[in-house]
């Protein structure tokens, strides 16, 4: 049976293998060691146990994985030294949070336009706010809100080192949360532009349009905020960037994505999204719906 | 307390000690500088980007293949780490290793993976252990069996506590660089190195030693 020293010298085992104990501490542990066989035995298994972890075998790589990596590199490695890929790659990312957008608007086929913007004569009469929150179609009444997406990443912040990797990491995300829908069935999926959608920046071949549980007026507003009408809100907040490529990618955004603050053009997208003619997306020349 | 690696890569540990302070670097691979090919590769040469594919891939793999508990996968992460540091190059300001890096890099891509796969080995062996006749037929068994039960361990882990396993005691990393690849500060390195070497010494209770 253990006594409360036991389970203390025990929780200090670690630290002592790795000379992290301050002297006093050791030395009473060591005392203690040399007249306990069980916390003897027990630093003996750990000893053990971490030498035998130190010597498992080492994985072996694929014999063609090096040669794998320079075709990636040579096929799809086009980079820059300077800011022009990664301005692309955050105008990217930033498109893809107005897709997100986008995608909840969707589930509204008959609300109101939200951004207050211009509107088709075709479309039903004004609907309250509070229908955003609000399934409209049987097909998105399918869809289980709790399976659905995370909330989209907001105003990321970089330390500059890392920063592209992460923003790798972010699009891995992505992919990941859309591989999740999928397996989900294309019922889950929002809807779509069309591939060449020229509202989409060059390298882009759609805006991808996905529906959000937190589908809710408030969150609509909180994104219209950051998105729409305040995008350089958005783009401060990218420490990895100078103040010169930041507005590169507000120029580049406001040039090439659907406007900010023009609402009448969410208000198209979103018309555009209800086209059940349109029926793929596509994510990095990924198609995620036949 | 000394640690060597043996022509396969394998850490060979000697001198180990009670309270042996570990204060340096702990692996013991050659480092060689890649600054040189880093600044190569900055400027756009791919031949100099292989060459650091060469030295590191094994690291990467290895690493990724004891977090993830898949081979295939192991060898993706590696392809699109390697891809994604090729892309992300120009805004490495070297203040740490390219090995660092790198490793930070693959790490945080296993971090994602294991979000969306939960990992729980209980396949074949992801690494058959070395057979040396010499040693008997008894001691490849417990040799195998050993290398089992420690898979199995580090594939129900807390994955918190298997990567600062992994890239401690497997990767030899020094506290420091496990600071920077887990984002960690060096006090949290410790606790949560003592903490994940509990949590295993728990999964292994009454299996190993036997």
């Amino acid at each position: 049976m253990t006594q409360p020293v036991c389970e203390s010298i025990r929780e200090r085992l670690s630290a002592l293998l790795e000379g992290d104990l301050p002297p006093d501490e050791r030395q009473a542990a060591e005392e203690h060691l040399r007249g306990c066989a069980g916390c003897t035995a027990e630093a003996r298994a750990l000893r053990e146990t971490l030498e035998a972890l130190r010597r498992l075998p080492r994985a072996e790589p694929p014999a063609d994985l090096v040669a794998r990596i320079a075709r990636a590199v040579q096929g799809g490695g086009a980079r820059r030294a300077g800011g022009r890929s990664r301005i692309r790659r955050h105008a990217v990312a930033m498109l893809l949070v107005v897709g997100l957008l986008v995608g909840i608007i969707r589930v509204i086929p008959h609300g109101p336009p939200l951004f207050g913007g211009r509107r088709a004569p075709s479309t039903a009469p004004l609907a309250p706010m509070e229908q955003a929150a609000r399934p409209a179609t049987k097909e998105a009444a399918r869809v289980p809100a709790a399976k659905s997406l995370p909330p989209p990443e907001r105003a990321p912040s970089f330390d500059r080192e890392s920063s592209l990797a992460e923003s790798e990491a972010r699009r891995d995300r992505s992919k990941e949360r859309k591989a999740d829908i999928q397996a989900s069935g294309p019922a889950a999926i929002g809807a779509v532009t069309a591939g060449a959608d020229a509202s989409a920046p060059a390298g882009v071949s759609s805006i991808d349009l996905l529906r959000h549980p937190r589908s809710d007026a408030a969150w609509v507003e909180s994104m219209r905020r950051l998105i729409v009408t305040r995008p350089e809100d958005l783009v401060r907040g990218w420490k990895a960037l100078d103040p010169k490529e930041r507005a590169a990618v507000l120029a580049h955004w406001k040039r090439s994505a659907i406007a900010p603050g023009v609402a009448g053009d969410l208000d198209a997208a979103m018309q555009r999204a209800q086209d059940p003619d349109l029926r793929s997306i596509l994510h990095a020349l990924r198609k995620l719906t036949p | 307390m000394a640690r060597e690696r043996d022509p396969r890569g394998n850490r060979i540990e000697s001198g180990v000690s009670m309270t042996g302070k570990d204060d340096g670097p702990a692996t013991a691979t050659v480092d060689p500088d890649d600054a040189p090919l880093v600044a190569r590769a900055k400027d756009g040469d791919r031949a100099a980007f292989s060459r650091l594919v060469e030295r590191h891939h094994r690291r990467v793999f290895n690493t990724a293949c004891r977090m993830l508990g898949d081979r295939e996968a192991a060898a993706d992460l590696t392809q699109d780490t390697f891809l994604a540091a090729w892309r992300a190059l120009g805004g490495f300001e070297e203040r740490s290793r390219f090995s660092t890096w790198i490793t930070r890099i693959a790490m945080n891509r296993c971090r994602n993976a294991l979000r969306a796969f939960a990992v729980a080995r209980t396949g074949p062996l992801l690494v058959d252990p070395p057979t040396d006749p010499a040693r008997g037929p008894e001691a490849v068994v417990g040799d195998r069996e050993l290398a089992s039960h420690l898979e199995r361990a580090l594939g129900r882990i807390d994955p918190g506590h298997r990567e600062i396993l992994i890239l401690r005691e497997i990767e030899g990393l020094s506290y420091d660089e496990l600071a920077e690849i887990l984002d960690l500060e060096a006090g949290t390195v410790k606790s949560r190195l003592h903490r994940a070497r509990a949590a295993l010494r728990e999964l292994l209770r009454g299996v190993w030693p036997p």
